[in-house]
């Protein structure tokens, strides 16, 4: 069952693994399916977005991000199924999908082919939130602390399978320093353009630590500084049509200027902490196992 | 892992870039806000996202590490069992956390 080829690390899966993460990821699509159904019925977070669906194709209403919305009412038009079930669905492939490519990524960078390994260690990674309890009580995971998958918000978890991914393949194309390889830098350049018309929050994090990255690593001379813009070329000219449609139009339309950006000096995360310590406990204790 | 492991995340791009990304997603939940929605935390999306491959490459470190450690080493299996601990809590508090969303 475990062949390798020609002294690559390639692993060709035999039909029982094949079966077994199949079965797998089919009982998260469903378990998805039945939490964000659920979660529509009792008027919680994926629901507003389901809401705002027909209003946003239909032009109604403007969303910077319109990604989860078109993928949600094509899938309804296609399957002929109400915008909540379809909204549900893409939100259940894409938790599908960011197991698989976990499992994928654990694969790779692990050598262990063991599905008893692999599965238990996708499924943990996927649900990791902030340690709470015992230790804390009345404290907010989202607002406040962390989560590694934020579930009520559709867009975030539309994004988190293009994120696994194009992570993983910016680091090969960095280490390997393949600056010059075109091709390589398109698709990547095309991954961050994509996520930013899902949610922008991703290129806005990962922009300034490539950045950072560039400058710890000596990379960034004029070939490495030229690959940096062309990495995120397209997602920036995205962030300022972005920038337009939320802040500027409605600035032109109401005919006085608006402060879009503001500074806050940890006092909002301080207070939606809930915790003692303040963000110091929040940030311990939402990366205790990477710290 | 990053105290535990710190010789191997010297050599790890993955951590290095990871860890970059959520002190940044950090810094700009901290110290920015939008003036018309103070109390949305709106940037605080950057810092969850950044979670995503700081938890997957410290879960493959995790697992690398395990392969490798001798069960002989006693301060060793220690600290291999208070990393698992730690995960442990990590997805029990996932687990709470869409059991409080789903069921209220």
């Amino acid at each position: 069952m475990n062949s390798m080829t020609g002294g690559t690390n390639y692993h060709r899966p035999g039909w029982l693994e094949t079966t077994i993460v199949a079965a797998y990821l089919a009982a998260l699509f469903f378990l998805s399916l039945q939490y964000y159904l659920r979660l529509d019925v009792e008027g919680k977070g994926f629901s507003r977005h389901v809401q705002r669906v027909e209003s946003v194709v239909r032009g109604k209403r403007e969303s910077p991000h319109p990604v989860f919305h078109y993928a949600t009412y094509g899938l309804s038009r296609a399957l002929n199924i109400p915008v909540p079930r379809a909204g549900a669905m893409v939100l259940g492939a894409a938790n599908a999908a960011s197991a698989g490519i976990i499992i994928w990524i654990l694969m790779q960078s692990t050598g262990i082919r063991s599905l008893w390994v692999l599965i238990p260690a996708s499924f943990a990674t996927l649900l990791s939130a902030s340690i709470q309890r015992p230790f804390f009580t009345r404290s907010h995971i989202v607002i406040g602390n962390g989560a590694v998958s934020v579930w009520v918000n559709s867009t975030s978890i539309l994004l988190r399978p293009v994120v696994l991914l194009s992570f993983h393949f910016l680091v090969q194309f960095i280490d390997r320093n393949r600056l010059s390889n075109w091709r390589q830098l398109g698709t990547l350049s095309a991954a961050f353009a994509l996520s930013t018309l899902i949610k922008p929050n991703y290129v806005l994090v990962l922009a300034p630590a490539v950045g950072l990255f560039f400058l710890a690593r000596r990379l960034l001379d004029w070939k490495g500084l030229a690959g940096l813009v062309a990495l995120f070329f397209p997602a920036g000219l995205i962030l300022l049509w972005q920038y337009y449609v939320t802040y500027l139009k409605r600035s032109i339309r109401q005919g006085k200027r608006r402060r879009t950006l503001g500074f806050d000096l940890f006092r909002l995360w301080s207070r939606k902490s809930r915790v003692p310590g303040g963000v110091f406990t929040s940030i311990v204790s939402t990366c205790a196992l990477p710290l | 892992m990053l105290i535990a492991r710190f010789r191997s995340f010297t050599s790890d791009s993955y951590l290095q870039l990871a860890w970059l990304m959520t002190i940044v997603g950090a810094l700009e939940r901290g110290l920015l806000l939008e003036p018309d929605h103070r109390g949305s935390g709106n940037w605080s999306w950057g810092y969850h996202i950044a979670l995503n491959p700081l938890f997957l490459y410290s879960v493959a470190e995790l697992l690398r590490w395990s392969k490798a450690a001798s069960w002989n080493d006693r301060r060793q299996m220690g600290l291999l069992i208070g990393a698992y601990a730690l995960l442990g809590l990590h997805v029990w508090n996932g687990l709470l956390y869409v059991k409080e969303y789903t069921f209220g």
